[in-house]
C-alpha cells in the first residue's frame, strides 16, 4: 500500500491511528467528508498543520446528527472551544467515541458529559429534566417529568449527594446491556 | 499546587505508557477519554522518551535490534493490510447500518442474526464441497435418468444420482493408480460431518457464553427506571420519522410507569381469580392441544406418502407431484398456527405485555419442536425401516423438499403478511395501520429451517449450500419489504437480552437434537 495521499505526513497519519479506532482508509474518508461540509475553508494540504475550525450549524446538518436530539450537546463536547465549532481533530475524536470499535466505558464518560449540560462534573436534577425533555420532545408536563427526575436521582444515586457523579452514572451503565 | 498536582498525574501517565508494550500502548490511547490535542502531546512525549530510552541502551546491540525493529514495522503494517482485507469481506455492512438507523436495534438484531446463520452455512458448505463433493466428482459414475423441471421441487428423478445425496457418495476408497495416495470416502464423510458439528457447537458455546457474561452477569435487581431514562436513547438512529417514534414511545412509556406507581394494585376478588386461572389454563390447553393434532396429521400424512412412494412407479409426475404434499401442509401449519397463538394470547390479557411475548415465543417454540421431532421420529424408525434400497437417500429427499417449501412460504409470507397488510391497512381499512415488523415469528423461522439443515446434512451434503442461497435471498427480500412496508417496532425490545435467548434456542433445542439424530443415524 504506498502512501501516495497528500494531505497527511506519515507522522500524522500514525498519530491518528494510534489516537483512535480508525485505519487509514477510514480517517481519509473522514477527512474527505468533513471537507465537503465547506470545501472552501478546508484546505487539501494539512501538512502545515492549519488552524480550520468549520462553524457549528454545518457539522449539525450532516445526516448522521440531523435528527440526533442532543447533536448540540454532542457539538459541544466533543470541540475543543466548547461553543460546537469543531476542527479536524475534534472531528475525528467525535467520530471515533460514536463508532462501534470504542468500548463502552469510554461512551459511557461521554455519554456523562452530553448529559451534564452546566459542565459542572455532575448530573444534577436540572440537567435530568433538561435531557427528559430533549428525549420525549416536550410531551410530558413539568409534574411527571419532575417525578421521573426525582426517581432516577433516587434508584442511581449512591453516595447521596441528590446529584449523579460519573462513578454512579458509569455504576448504572454497567448494568445495563442495552446501552449503545 | 493544582499545576503541580497535574504535571506530576501527567509524567506518571508517560511512565506508564513508556512501559506498556506497542501494542497495548495503541490500546491504551485509543481508550484515553482525552481530547486529541492531548492525546498527541502525551503520544509525542511518550515517543520522546522511548528513543531516549533505546539510544541510551548502547550501539553494541545495533544490529540486531535494528532488524528486530524493521521485522516488528513489517508485521504491523502486514496486520494492518490483513485488517483491511478483512474488513472488505464484511459484505452487508452497510445494509445493515442503514436498517439500523431506520428501525433501530431491535430489528437490525434479527437481520444480525441472518447473517450469523449464513455464515454456518457457508462454512459448512465450502468444507463440504471441499472435502466431500470434489473427491466424488473423480468417481463419479454417469448419470441415466432424464432431467425434468419437476425435479427442482421435488429433489427426486434426476437428483437421486447425483451428488446432491448421501446414496450416491461412494462406499469405497478412492485411489488414483499413477499416485499412491489413497482417499477413503467413508472416513472422509463421518469425519468432516462430525468435525462441523464439533466446531458449530464450539462457536455456539462460545458465542452465548460471552453474550451472557456481557448482558446477563451485572443485570440489576430494581430494573431502572434511571437505565431506562438515561441508557435507552438508541444512538444509531437518523431517520427522523423513527425518532419522533422512539421520542413518543419513551414518552408514553414513562408516564406509563408514574402512572402505575399511583395506581393501587389491582385486587382481584376471589372469583375473578379462579376465572383468570382457568382462562390461562384453558388457553394453555388449547395451544397444546393445537400442537398435538398438528402432530399426529403430520405423522398420518408421512405414513401415507411413504406408501406413496412405495407403491407409485418412481418416475410418474403426479406421484412426485403428490410427494410435495407433507411440505406443503407442514409448513401451512406452521404459517397459520402462530397467528391462533397471538389471538390467543390477546385474548387472555396478560398483566404484563413482556410476558405476553414470552408466552407466545414458548408456544411456537413448542409447536415447531415437537413438528421437528415427530418428522425425525418417522424418518428414522418407519422410513428407515423400509424396504427401498437407500433410505438416506430417502430422507434426503424429503428434507431437500422440507427447506424448499419453507422457503417459499417464507418469501410468500413476507409478500401477504406484510406487502398486502401495508395496502389493506393504508387504503381499505386506515385504522389498522402500517405493519410492524414481527421479530419473533422471523427469528423462529430462521431457526426451524436452520435446524432442518443441520439434520440434513448427513442425508445431503450439498444442503447447507442450497440454505446459504435460500437466506441471501430472504435477507433482500425481507429488507425490501421492511423498508417498503413496515414501520419501527412500538413497544421496547431489549434486544441485547432477545439475542442471547435466540442463540440459546438455536444451541439447545437446535444443535443438540440435531446431534442426537446423527447419533441415532449413525448407530443404525
Amino acid at each position: 500500500m504506498g502512501n501516495k495521499q497528500t494531505i497527511f505526513t506519515p507522522e500524522q497519519l500514525d498519530a491518528y491511528q494510534d489516537c483512535t479506532f480508525f485505519t487509514r482508509k477510514e480517517i481519509l474518508r473522514l477527512f474527505f467528508r468533513y471537507r465537503d461540509l465547506a470545501p472552501q475553508l478546508v484546505p487539501l494540504d494539512y501538512t502545515s498543520k492549519p488552524n480550520v475550525a468549520l462553524p457549528y450549524e454545518l457539522i449539525v446538518s450532516m445526516p448522521e446528527l440531523k435528527d440526533n436530539p442532543f447533536r448540540q450537546r454532542i457539538a459541544e463536547v466533543f470541540s475543543e472551544s466548547g461553543d460546537g465549532n469543531m476542527t479536524l481533530d475534534d472531528f475525528l475524536d467525535m467520530f471515533s467515541v460514536l463508532s462501534e470499535m470504542a468500548p463502552r466505558d469510554l461512551k459511557a464518560y461521554y455519554a456523562f458529559k452530553i448529559y451534564d449540560f452546566n459542565n459542572d462534573d455532575y448530573i444534577c436534577k436540572s440537567d435530568l429534566e433538561k435531557t427528559v425533555n430533549k428525549l420525549t420532545r416536550n410531551e410530558l408536563t413539568p409534574e411527571e417529568v419532575s417525578l421521573a427526575c426525582d426517581k432516577v436521582i433516587y434508584e442511581a444515586d449512591l453516595d447521596n449527594d441528590g446529584k449523579l457523579s460519573l462513578e454512579d452514572f458509569q455504576h448504572m451503565i454497567i448494568r445495563a446491556p442495552d446501552f449503545l | 499546587i493544582w499545576i503541580y498536582h497535574y504535571f506530576y498525574a501527567e509524567e506518571k501517565l508517560v511512565g506508564n505508557l513508556v512501559s506498556l508494550s506497542k501494542h497495548d500502548r495503541i490500546k491504551a490511547f485509543q481508550k484515553m477519554p482525552e481530547s486529541m490535542r492531548r492525546k498527541r502531546e502525551i503520544r509525542n512525549k511518550v515517543l520522546r522518551e522511548i528513543t531516549k530510552k533505546s539510544k541510551g541502551r548502547g550501539i553494541h546491540c545495533g544490529c540486531c535490534t535494528q532488524c528486530l525493529r524493521r521485522a516488528k514495522v513489517s508485521l504491523r503494517r502486514f496486520r494492518n493490510g490483513l485488517a483491511e482485507c478483512f474488513h472488505r469481506l464484511n459484505f452487508w455492512h452497510k445494509i445493515l447500518k442503514v436498517i439500523g438507523g431506520e428501525f433501530g436495534t431491535s430489528v437490525l438484531s434479527y437481520f444480525i442474526f441472518l447473517k450469523w446463520l449464513l455464515n454456518f452455512n457457508i462454512f459448512s458448505f465450502l468444507i463440504n464441497f471441499g472435502f466431500i463433493t470434489v473427491p466424488q466428482f473423480v468417481a463419479a459414475e454417469p448419470n441415466n435418468l432424464s432431467f425434468t423441471g419437476l425435479e427442482l421441487l421435488t429433489g427426486a428423478g434426476y437428483f437421486q444420482q447425483t451428488v446432491l445425496y448421501y446414496g450416491f457418495y461412494t462406499n469405497a476408497t478412492i485411489s488414483k493408480t499413477k499416485i499412491d495416495a489413497s482417499y477413503n470416502m467413508q472416513l472422509a464423510y463421518i469425519f468432516t460431518v462430525g468435525m462441523y458439528f464439533v466446531i458449530c457447537l464450539l462457536i455456539l458455546f462460545f458465542s452465548i457464553a460471552k453474550s451472557i457474561c456481557r448482558n446477563f452477569i451485572n443485570l440489576q435487581v430494581y430494573s431502572g427506571n434511571a437505565s431506562k431514562l438515561l441508557c435507552t436513547w438508541d444512538f444509531n438512529i437518523t431517520n427522523e420519522k423513527a425518532v419522533k417514534l422512539k421520542q413518543r414511545n419513551l414518552s408514553t412509556q414513562i408516564k406509563e410507569d408514574l402512572a402505575e406507581e399511583n395506581k393501587e394494585a389491582l385486587n382481584f376478588s376471589l372469583t375473578e381469580r379462579i376465572v383468570r386461572i382457568l382462562i390461562h389454563l384453558a388457553s394453555w390447553a388449547a395451544s397444546l392441544g393445537t400442537a398435538v393434532a398438528a402432530c399426529a396429521g403430520v405423522y398420518f400424512l408421512s405414513v401415507n406418502n411413504l406408501e406413496l412412494f412405495m407403491k407409485g412407479h418412481k418416475k410418474d409426475l403426479e406421484s412426485q407431484a403428490a410427494m410435495l404434499v407433507l411440505p406443503v401442509i407442514t409448513s401451512l401449519l406452521n404459517a397459520f398456527i402462530p397467528f391462533f397463538y397471538s389471538w390467543l394470547g390477546n385474548m387472555e390479557k396478560l398483566q404484563n405485555p413482556k410476558s405476553k411475548i414470552y408466552v407466545t415465543i414458548a408456544r411456537n417454540l413448542i409447536l415447531k419442536i415437537s413438528i421437528i421431532g415427530i418428522l425425525c421420529y418417522y424418518w428414522l424408525t418407519v422410513v428407515a425401516a423400509s424396504e427401498s434400497q437407500c433410505w438416506e437417500t430417502l430422507i434426503g429427499q424429503d428434507i431437500y423438499r422440507f427447506v424448499l417449501v419453507d422457503f417459499i412460504f417464507c418469501l410468500l409470507g413476507s409478500f401477504f403478511g406484510e406487502f398486502l397488510r401495508r395496502i389493506i391497512g393504508t387504503t381499505v381499512c386506515v385504522s389498522l395501520g402500517v405493519p410492524e415488523f414481527d421479530i419473533g415469528r422471523s427469528v423462529l423461522d430462521l431457526i426451524y429451517a436452520q435446524t432442518l439443515t443441520w439434520i440434513g446434512i448427513l442425508f445431503s451434503p450439498l444442503l447447507p449450500g442450497i440454505q446459504m442461497v435460500s437466506f441471501a435471498i430472504v435477507f433482500y427480500v425481507k429488507k425490501v419489504s421492511l423498508m417498503q412496508n413496515c414501520q419501527p417496532p412500538r413497544k421496547a425490545w431489549r434486544a441485547a437480552q432477545m439475542t442471547t435467548f435466540f442463540m440459546f434456542l438455536l444451541f439447545f433445542p437446535s444443535l443438540a437434537g440435531v446431534l442426537s439424530v446423527i447419533a441415532v443415524t449413525v448407530w443404525r
